[in-house]
């Protein structure tokens, strides 16, 4: 049961990163373009959202990875 | 290309480079244990976690991410931000398969990616078409590394040095070395190629900080300059975009010679903490790289087509004249981008010379060949095999960028039977075969007509299409089949 909820869980990591990963596909094209410092919002907030996939990938690297039994 | 005006200790530099890549292969030579296929292609299966690490991020970053990543981010401004996105994809792509395929190998003693193709789906058809696919793709990711390698010594020499003759050398050094430590040469070699452009990346920010303006009224200016780069993707930019991450996250983690290094790894928890690691290094590798691109928008103006696979190149000049600190940085650089060319050439040969070895001599062509003969006559492969490369190299005309996608649009197809084949413990060969040759039409039928319905690359609504049909078959196949008929699969044991 343990092992089935952790493939649930990482399944739905799986979602949450494609959510993530697709996120221009709900930005309008005149929204999250106001200018902000250098570049545009939509570019901080593109960047932001690198940061928060990078951290569920690493933290499915160390935690969330379901098979343990190799060594 | 124009010549970089280097000093003659560059120079040195990069020779005494090439000269330890022989030392570090002859010193990985000593230290096979056995004449083995698993000792030779796979590092006797003991890479350690550094090693492991940069072994994956030299290949996953190659020549196309110094010059093509940097010349397209120049080309179509931020929405190649895609990229950053698809490079930590990658990473989340291999938490899908990596530990059962890891755990797999350790037991069953896979050497290529096919062994565990054969062992999953016991089916000669899928086997071979596999092995097909990814000889193809193989050839391809030898082919744009040769290709760039060619401009580079070119550039290097200010077209003193013909790129024919420059990549003859190179090729003749890398194959020396990988020939005479495999896995390990090749490990070890990446390990420090890894290292060098990871400090060369830093090094150079920091230049472009302190002595050419700074970064930010270079970005600063790029509104005046080219405001069209700085859009967010519209309606279709934003497909294309999605389109991006699966093609580069799906189809890279795939990559024949990066499941090799899973094979390879020490552990599941080596493997576990590399992967960690491989997720922060885009925040920091495929950051700079890109702003390097963006930067040279509003400093090097008006480059077209492949042209602009060449601002890397004209920041190196930039730098080079800021004084004998820039020097050193771009030596350093130049150091990294060439052994970033030649390690990831190297690691895709060797993939290249198992697979032949391992998968048609040893299995089809010499069924009851030795290891020390399938080894011998994956080399002599090896050799043949660059040798036309080499030539070929010379002769095409793409851009870097376009070298790059062909690879994906193929990989993506042979994707669903490592994802799914891991995690589906009932999905047979058949549906999968059925996906495969349908998807690789679309994608290949595509990608030659030049064909992106509604901003999708080609090898993605393959992949759509392949998935489909896997579903579909899958589907019949329960229904048409009788429960007792059908074998049980490995994974299920």
């Amino acid at each position: 049961m343990a092992q089935h909820l952790k493939n649930r869980g990482r399944w739905l990591c799986c979602v949450l990163l494609a959510v993530l990963l697709g996120a221009p596909w709900y930005w309008p094209e005149d929204s999250f373009g106001w200018q902000t410092w250098l570049v545009p919002g939509w570019v901080w907030v593109t960047l932001a959202a690198a940061i928060v996939l990078s951290a569920l990938v690493v933290w499915g690297a160390l935690r969330g990875w379901p098979d343990e039994s190799a060594d | 290309m124009q010549a970089l005006p280097l000093q003659a200790g560059s120079f040195i530099f990069i020779g005494c480079y090439l000269l330890s890549l022989l030392i570090i292969g002859w010193f990985a030579s000593r230290e096979r244990r056995d004449r083995s296929l698993g000792d030779y292609y796979l590092g006797g299966r003991g890479m350690g976690l550094w090693v492991l690490m940069l072994t994956l991020f030299a290949t996953q970053y190659s020549g196309n991410a110094l010059f093509g990543f940097t010349g397209q981010a120049y080309r179509v401004g931020f929405t190649w931000l895609a990229i950053l996105h698809s490079m930590i994809a990658v990473v989340a792509g291999y938490l899908l398969f990596a530990p059962q395929l890891q755990r797999l190998s350790r037991q069953q003693h896979f050497i290529t990616p096919n062994d565990y193709i054969e062992y999953r789906f016991p089916s000669r058809a899928l086997s071979v078409l596999v092995a097909l696919c990814l000889i193809v793709v193989l050839i391809n990711y030898v082919l744009a590394q040769l290709k760039v390698m060619g401009l580079m010594v070119e550039g290097l020499t200010g077209g003193q040095v013909d790129a024919f003759w420059g990549v003859v050398v190179l090729a003749i050094i890398m194959m020396v070395y990988s020939t005479m430590g495999g896995m390990r040469s090749v490990a070890w070699t990446d390990a420090i190629q890894g290292a060098m452009m990871l400090t060369g990346f830093i090094l150079i920010a920091l230049i472009i900080e302190r002595d050419m303006g700074g970064w930010a009224p270079a970005l600063g200016q790029l509104s005046a300059v080219a405001p069209e780069k700085l859009t967010p993707p519209d309606g279709r930019g934003a497909v294309t975009w999605l389109s991006t991450v699966i093609l580069i996250g799906i189809g890279a983690s795939v990559y024949p010679q990066a499941i090799q290094r899973i094979y390879a790894a020490r552990s599941s928890q080596t493997l576990r903490r590399s992967l960690a690691g491989m997720a922060v290094l885009p925040l920091f590798a495929v950051v700079v790289v890109l702003a390097l691109g963006f930067v040279a928008i509003a400093r090097f103006p008006g480059l077209e087509g492949s042209a602009a696979d060449q601002v890397m190149a004209l920041i190196m000049r930039d730098v080079l004249s800021t004084g004998w600190f820039g020097q050193a940085v771009v030596t350093l650089l130049l150091g990294a981008i060439l052994a970033a060319l030649m390690s990831t050439a190297d690691s895709a040969l060797l993939s290249l010379s198992s697979i032949f070895a391992k998968d048609i001599y040893g299995k089809y062509l010499r069924p009851n060949a030795s290891d020390a003969e399938c080894a011998r006559v994956g080399q002599w492969w090896a050799w043949i095999i660059l040798g036309a490369l080499v030539w070929v190299s010379t002769q095409e005309d793409l851009t870097l960028y376009r070298l790059f996608v062909l690879k994906f649009e193929i990989l993506l197809q042979i994707a669903p039977a490592f994802y799914l084949g891991v995690n589906f413990s009932s999905l047979r060969a058949m549906p999968l075969i059925l996906g495969l040759v349908t998807g690789l039409c679309v994608a290949v039928s595509g990608w030659s007509l030049g064909w992106m319905p509604f901003g999708l690359h080609p090898g993605t609504l393959g992949l759509l299409v392949n998935v489909l049909v896997i579903m579909i078959a899958q589907y019949c196949y329960s229904l048409n089949i009788p429960t007792a008929k059908i074998s049980k699969s490995p994974l299920s044991e």
